[in-house]
């Protein structure tokens, strides 16, 4: 995990490409959310909300694992 | 470079004018035959003037930014991001601001010059809006 990486890596470069290149702009509108923080959550710098997180989902009608994975490790 | 983050700029340049501004002033005698009087009007019109520069130059930035890039440069309504980058910021800041509003408290418990206690006051939220403006811009560059 780089500096200002999460532990949540994402499909939704892959999700706008077969959704014929949505834009970063018109995802952020149909979520919601501003183009920054599309491209800073695509980036994995930023972790947003359960909510924007199935916002996101419900745009590609895709289930919210599909879309987010987290890549951390709990320790027992 | 969204418009929050430019405005974050634009304050950090005023911070910076406002610095030198203080130094300048220092070395040119600010300090001699000074009255807490005299030093209170001279930091009120140095406030006057930051609000002044910081809306001219957020204007003049939004046009400039509006015609290098061909289309209108605007504010977006705040988002989750902004407003969790805007609370880091200010935590930030007001931990400056409280702390080094107390410590203004010391030169006067000291029996100095209560005209550095003026000049620490102004200095106090001065330095907190510049540490709120550099964690805006960090924190918009990592997270």
């Amino acid at each position: 995990m780089g500096k200002g990486q999460t532990g949540v890596s994402n499909t939704i470069r892959a999700l706008r490409f077969n959704a014929g290149e949505m834009t970063q702009a018109a995802l952020a509108e149909k979520v919601g959310v501003t183009r920054q923080t599309i491209v800073a959550i695509e980036q994995g710098r930023y972790s947003p909300s359960l909510e924007v997180a199935f916002r996101i989902a419900a745009v590609f009608r895709v289930p919210l694992e599909q879309v987010f994975q987290w890549e951390g490790k709990i320790d027992e | 470079m969204s418009h929050k983050e430019m405005t974050a700029g634009v304050q950090l340049a005023g911070q910076v004018l406002v610095a030198a501004w203080l130094f300048w002033d220092l070395l040119a005698g600010g300090l001699a035959g000074a009255t807490v009087t005299g030093v209170a009007i001279k930091l009120l019109w140095v406030i006057g003037a930051v609000i002044v520069f910081t809306i001219v130059a957020t204007i003049v930035m939004t046009i400039v930014f509006s015609i290098a890039r061909g289309e209108a440069f605007e504010d977006e309504p705040a988002d989750e991001r902004d407003l969790l980058i805007e609370a880091k910021s200010q935590k930030w800041s007001s931990y400056v601001t409280s702390s080094l509003a107390a410590l203004a408290l010391v030169p006067l418990a000291l029996g100095a010059d209560p005209v550095l206690a003026a000049y620490a006051l102004f200095g106090a939220p001065m330095i907190g809006g510049t540490i709120h403006a550099i964690y805006q811009l960090y924190y918009y560059r990592v997270s």
